[in-house]
């Protein structure tokens, strides 16, 4: 097996010292930061994105998962740092004014760093201006935000609305998810986007950013 | 072999691809015998009832899911006769949080909330006083309890501050209201609504905590109320902390593949006898799908054969007879047409993890272990119902709880008694003053332990 399987799978048993070990040793040899990131860690990462679509692993496998790759990524930091890294886009995420879930939010952020994509997390309780003003002067392509109560959704209209307002609509798409997020309420709101769990909505985040 | 699909309420009103659906079923007063065949838990651990009062006395217990009438003979200290019913409100919202967006929404949704709980609770109170044989001028008493949001809907206050942060009620109640302010027919009574610790720990569990004796007890105490809000509550004479947690609504057999509520042709309990699964179907019959005690039941076994592993992950590689295939995913065969996939353990794990993490952080904030738990008190209808083994064996209840006393309908029985005993109204406000609310969303703590309680 190489090095990037080896990293790649130590990454999905959620095994942070030994992903650290073989990066300090890798980077000892001079390989690329660059390769042991996207080829090493974020596809170890994406496979378990796949397969808690599939049902196959679930929320707390994810999270040990996650943690290996962030310990990957601490340790490639300051190689990285070095090295001219591109952002393949940019997205602003955030659970919705009045509503202060956010588990599901948590891993969405993990699934969208996992593509490779820069997340700017607002946290809870964000309202519609927060989204679009931070969206704006970061110049991100994506805000997505998350809701859990019924009784919160609404805010995602005023995000699009405020979208609207800002005359950003082109450059900027709305994504919409949560456990009472539906395909028709999103038509409804007219939003662009809605996807039923975390791994679909880092795909079609980078799709839009492509 | 085709069958008739079963309903697991899943659809709008009407609108259900179901022969036999069960919510219509709730709403249409035609369809008596499925109200029959679906049991509604009145009972509750009474304690010794005060007498000295003359005349009869109305408690009433408004669920989200279901209403129970409680008829008095105050003299005697006797119930005389209850009356349950589904909650004449579920066909405008399922769940509080429905309720809440049904008010914000329509320009009349309260006054339709309104006005479907008191017709409701008239003619559950007439038919209890036509079968006693008593006049509705006769009853001098009478206590309401329910959610924060079920008192509302009934003193006709707007629940919509409760839905969005910071979660505000328009009042915690603790009040008497005279019975023609709320409309209901009780020409002598005046009504007095439980007082409610904030808007997801309400009357109702004010009143439970009344009636298993938290405030008088010098050991430390935990109420349960599991269901698809499992509130939570722990202390003593000398405090008390309590707690709401989404669990969603797997415990009630919703959103699970063959899942169904617990009436007639569900599995409510699953047992293993020499190798072979042995299902027990309420009312006889074949099994037409699980409700949550028998899917409680039926994970925890396929937990201890292994073929579930700690992760909650069907394991195809032990190659149980059990593992079929559905839709070209595993899932697990229970009896025949009734099955479990790999979803719906996901589903229960969310669900119970919810519960058992939300009991661990109030421990926390109490600062105590769960080894300093005298008595766990399981309250509602599914603490009833459910096996504790298989509770404990898929992490809903801590293995470490040492007494587990179920009370069933603790909230009726603590409104019961404060017909009787003036005191109990005082008792009720010192719990609700004693109360402090522990705020799980966004608690680091309880997010830490909602994931570590995951695994089975």
């Amino acid at each position: 097996m190489s090095v990037y399987e080896d990293l790649s799978t130590l990454v999905q048993q959620g095994r942070a010292n030994n992903v650290k070990e073989i990066i300090a040793a890798e980077l000892e040899k001079g390989t690329n930061a660059q390769d042991l990131l996207q080829d090493g860690l974020l596809v170890g990462m994406s496979i378990i994105g796949e397969k808690f679509k599939n049902n196959q692993v679930y929320v707390p496998e994810v999270l040990i998962a996650a943690r290996a790759m962030q310990a990957g990524i601490d340790s490639l930091a300051g190689a990285l740092a070095s090295e001219k890294v591109e952002s393949k886009g940019k997205v602003v995420l955030g659970t919705v004014k009045g509503d202060l879930h956010d588990i599901g939010k948590n891993l969405v952020k993990i699934m969208l760093e996992s593509k490779g994509l820069e997340v700017i997390d607002l946290g809870v309780d964000v309202s519609a201006e927060k989204f679009v003003d931070t969206a704006i002067a970061e110049g991100a392509q994506v805000i997505a935000c998350s809701a859990l109560l019924t009784t919160t959704m609404a805010v995602m209209k005023e995000v699009v609305d405020e979208v609207n307002a800002k005359g950003v609509k082109d450059k900027i798409k709305v994504m919409v998810g949560g456990a009472p997020v539906t395909e028709d309420f999103k038509n409804k709101i007219g939003a662009d986007y809605y996807t039923a769990d975390a791994s679909s909505a880092s795909d079609v985040a980078l799709q839009i950013c492509q | 072999m085709e069958k008739e699909p079963v309903c697991r309420g899943e659809c709008l009103f009407g609108k259900c691809p179901h022969k036999r659906c069960i919510k219509f079923a709730q709403r249409n007063a035609e369809a008596k015998d499925l109200r029959a065949e679906m049991e509604i838990l009145t009972e509750g651990i009474m304690p010794v009832l005060k007498t000295g009062r003359h005349g009869f006395g109305i408690a009433v217990d408004i669920g989200t899911t279901t209403v129970v009438v409680y008829l008095y003979r105050l003299d005697e200290a006797k119930c005389v006769c209850v009356k349950s019913r589904i909650n004449a409100q579920a066909s405008l919202g399922l769940d509080v949080i429905s309720r809440i967006k049904f008010c914000a929404d329509h320009e009349d949704g309260l006054q339709k909330m309104n006005r479907a709980i008191v017709r409701e609770l008239d003619s559950l109170i007439g038919e209890a006083a036509e079968e006693t044989g008593i006049k509705t001028s006769d009853v001098s008493e009478c206590v309401i309890t329910g959610n924060t949001t079920m008192l509302h809907l009934l003193a006709g206050l707007s629940p919509v501050s409760m839905g969005t942060l910071p979660f505000e009620p328009a009042s915690k109640f603790g009040i008497s209201i005279s019975a023609k302010e709320i409309g209901l027919d009780l020409p002598g009574a005046d009504c007095y609504l439980t007082p409610c610790m904030s808007a997801f720990v309400g009357g109702d569990i004010t009143s439970a905590l009344l009636a298993t004796g938290f405030v008088h007890s010098d050991d430390i105490c935990l109420l349960m109320d599991i269901g698809t809000n499992g509130e939570v509550a722990i202390g003593n004479s000398d405090f008390i902390l309590s707690t709401s947690t989404a669990a969603g609504p797997a415990f009630e057999g919703a959103q699970i593949s063959c899942g169904m509520a617990g009436v007639k042709g569900a599995v409510n309990s699953v047992d293993v006898l020499q190798g072979k699964l042995q299902v027990h179907v309420i009312g006889g019959g074949a099994p037409q799908g699980l409700c949550g005690s028998g899917l409680l039941d039926a994970v925890a076994l396929m937990c201890n054969a292994g073929v579930i592993d700690e992760t909650g992950r069907i394991a195809e590689e032990t190659k149980s007879r059990y593992i079929i295939e559905k839709e070209g995913e595993p899932a697990l065969l229970i009896a025949e047409n009734v099955f479990i996939t790999q979803k719906d353990i996901r589903e229960l794990q969310t669900a119970k993890a919810a519960i058992a993490a939300g009991v661990l952080s109030l421990v926390k904030e109490a600062d105590l272990e769960v080894g300093d738990i005298k008595r766990v008190y399981l309250a509602g209808g599914f603490g009833n119902y459910m096996n504790q083994q298989s509770a404990m064996r898929i992490g809903l209840l801590s293995k470490d709880f040492r007494e587990i006393i179920s009370v069933g309908n603790a909230a009726g029985a603590g409104a019961g008694m404060a017909l009787f005993d003036d005191e109990c109204e005082k008792d009720m406000k010192h719990i609700c003053s004693l109360g402090k609310h522990v705020e799980l969303g966004s608690n680091p703590y309880f997010m830490e332990k909602y994931v570590e309680c995951m695994y089975f």
